[in-house]
């Protein structure tokens, strides 16, 4: 028997079944058992095997329709094989997983499906001190002053009060102070409320902080806001590569009053000693807290408590280097250079101060983007007002930091035209 | 005389489901079966019988098993089910108004 002549049939015949392996297994054993038995009756009947075998293969016909109506007929199985088969990999998996889980700690669940904010890392955070009745056994170990700094006051309405209560039980800490003006500041309301009490809260923690930059640059970034409107728009310089283009910028000026103030809020920030987030001494304090974790609810509550740190500030920053530095450009053009060059020569403490707090990946991306905004306008200002040495200097002193950036991106590009090739 | 298979097609489904009714059987038994009874005016081959014994169990008018032959060989096995049963009566009823028609449009002298 030509065995490999039957099994190409068989392939040919089920071709339309090869997205379900098993299918097709069951029905080439089908035909392959047919096959066997209408041989055999051949034989029997006093044909040679070859020749019964020959009259077999034939009596199937045309094998690319039957091939065609075999995977038709089949279709409704091969869908529910499918669907089976997202089921297990899409819902069996995961339930497997929480089953897990639950097997491990009974009260996650519980814990869970009580939080009002199911999305975001907040969420196993919030549900966890939330529902301090379903808290589990192993965060039952943190004494009272520990769990207010891990998640604050909860009996607190809002956010910003939950963490303004940590900073209350401690006044002197301006760790604290920080981390309740950085929450302050997260959940921003676009209403004249929100505002104000921001402001006023800034004015303290200026008072509180006298050393630290932070509170008025987040005071000059609520003026820049409302002062001025700046806007981008991207023009691509090389059309063969959609990744070089060159971005203008325009100043809209809605408040002059308030911009210049803005500008005086800038600056007394730059006569600071330092800017100070403290982001990641907050951060710190916390994982100190948790400490080893000691089950993997509390690796999850240390991922949580990671991710939730947020960095509000940094947005304010880069607009004020952007705001500050494009209403330089305006005062140089209404020929008033000593205001212009009072912003200018600021910058590089300003860039100095955001370096130096820069803990975070993001904090040094902000610091590199905005250097990469004053690398050609600070020296473009000085040479305009007759500083030509100032300008080398900046020149200089900004390339140092853009480099940096420019050398990964030209690296990375090179790379991946190397491996397109 | 062969018939059309254009004819088959329609007549098919409700002969495999007749035939089961009986008995439990495998493709190449109907296939047999079918031919002797119609003395080879049915040519059935493995190309129409398969693809329809397929349909049907996907519309669960019948079902498979594979059971261990006489000869000891595994052979896939097809038997009625309920649903399949009360199509076949709804089938035959269908056929008879059919056929009954048919005779009378090709007897009929205009």
């Amino acid at each position: 028997m030509d065995k490999a002549k039957i099994e190409k049939l068989l392939d040919n015949l089920t071709l339309g079944l090869k997205t379900d392996p098993e299918i097709r297994l069951d029905v080439k054993s089908e035909l392959r058992s047919h096959l066997d038995a209408k041989i055999e009756e051949g034989i029997q009947s006093g044909l040679s095997e070859k020749e019964s075998e020959k009259q077999a293969l034939k009596s199937f016909g045309d094998t690319i329709q039957i091939s065609d109506e075999i995977a038709d007929a089949n279709t409704a199985k091969m869908s529910f094989k499918a669907r089976f088969k997202v089921f297990a990999g899409f819902l069996l998996i995961p339930a497997v997983i929480i089953c897990e889980l639950i097997s491990f700690e009974h009260s996650i669940l519980g814990v869970m499906l009580s939080s009002n904010t199911l999305i975001g890392p907040n969420a196993y955070f919030d549900a966890l001190s939330r529902n301090k009745k379903k808290v589990s056994w192993s965060f039952q170990r943190y004494t009272p002053k520990e769990r207010l700094i891990l998640y604050g006051d909860k009996s607190k309405k809002s956010k910003a009060e939950q963490q303004k209560a940590i900073w209350e039980r401690f006044p002197k800490s301006k760790v604290y102070l920080a981390n309740y003006i950085l929450t302050l500041l997260v959940k921003k309301k676009d209403n004249s409320g929100w505002h104000k009490k921001m402001f006023a809260e800034l004015q303290m923690a200026k008072k509180i902080d006298p050393d630290n930059a932070l509170y008025n640059y987040i005071t000059a970034g609520l003026l820049f806001e409302k002062a001025c409107k700046i806007s981008s728009k991207s023009k691509r310089i090389n059309e063969f590569d959609r990744n070089i283009y060159e971005r203008k910028y325009s100043i809209k000026i809605k408040d002059r009053k308030l911009l210049e103030q803005a500008i005086e809020e800038y600056l007394n920030g730059i006569q600071k000693k330092h800017l100070k987030s403290y982001t990641i001494v907050m951060l710190c304090c916390r994982l100190d807290i948790i400490g080893k974790p000691q089950n993997i609810f509390e690796n999850l509550n240390q991922i949580a408590i990671a991710a939730s740190t947020f960095l509000p500030h940094m947005n304010y920053l880069r607009n004020i280097a952007q705001s500050s530095l494009m209403y330089a450009e305006v005062l140089q053009k209404e020929a008033k250079q000593k205001e212009a060059l009072r912003i200018v020569k600021s910058w590089k403490i300003y860039l100095k101060q955001i370096t130096e707090d820069s803990n975070y990946l993001m904090g040094i991306l902000v610091g590199m983007r905005i250097a990469e905004f004053g690398e050609k306008r600070i020296p473009a200002i000085y040479r305009k007002a007759g500083k030509i040495k100032l300008a080398e200097v900046a020149t200089h002193e900004l390339n140092k930091i853009t480099t940096v950036k420019k050398q990964w991106k030209n690296e990375g590009g090179g790379l991946s035209q190397s491996q397109s090739i | 005389m062969a018939v059309n298979s254009d004819l088959m097609r329609g007549v098919a489904e409700p002969v495999i489901l007749n035939l089961l009714n009986n008995k439990k059987m495998y493709g190449y038994e109907i296939i047999k079966v079918v031919n002797e009874k119609t003395n080879n005016a049915f040519q059935w081959k493995e190309g129409t019988l398969y693809p329809c014994l397929h349909r049907l169990e996907a519309a669960k008018l019948i079902e498979s098993e594979w059971q261990i032959a006489e000869n000891n060989k595994a052979r896939k096995y097809y038997t009625l089910t309920r649903k399949g049963a009360a199509v076949l009566v709804e089938k035959k009823e269908e056929w008879a108004v059919f056929a009954k028609s048919v005779n009378v449009l090709l007897n009929a002298t205009a």
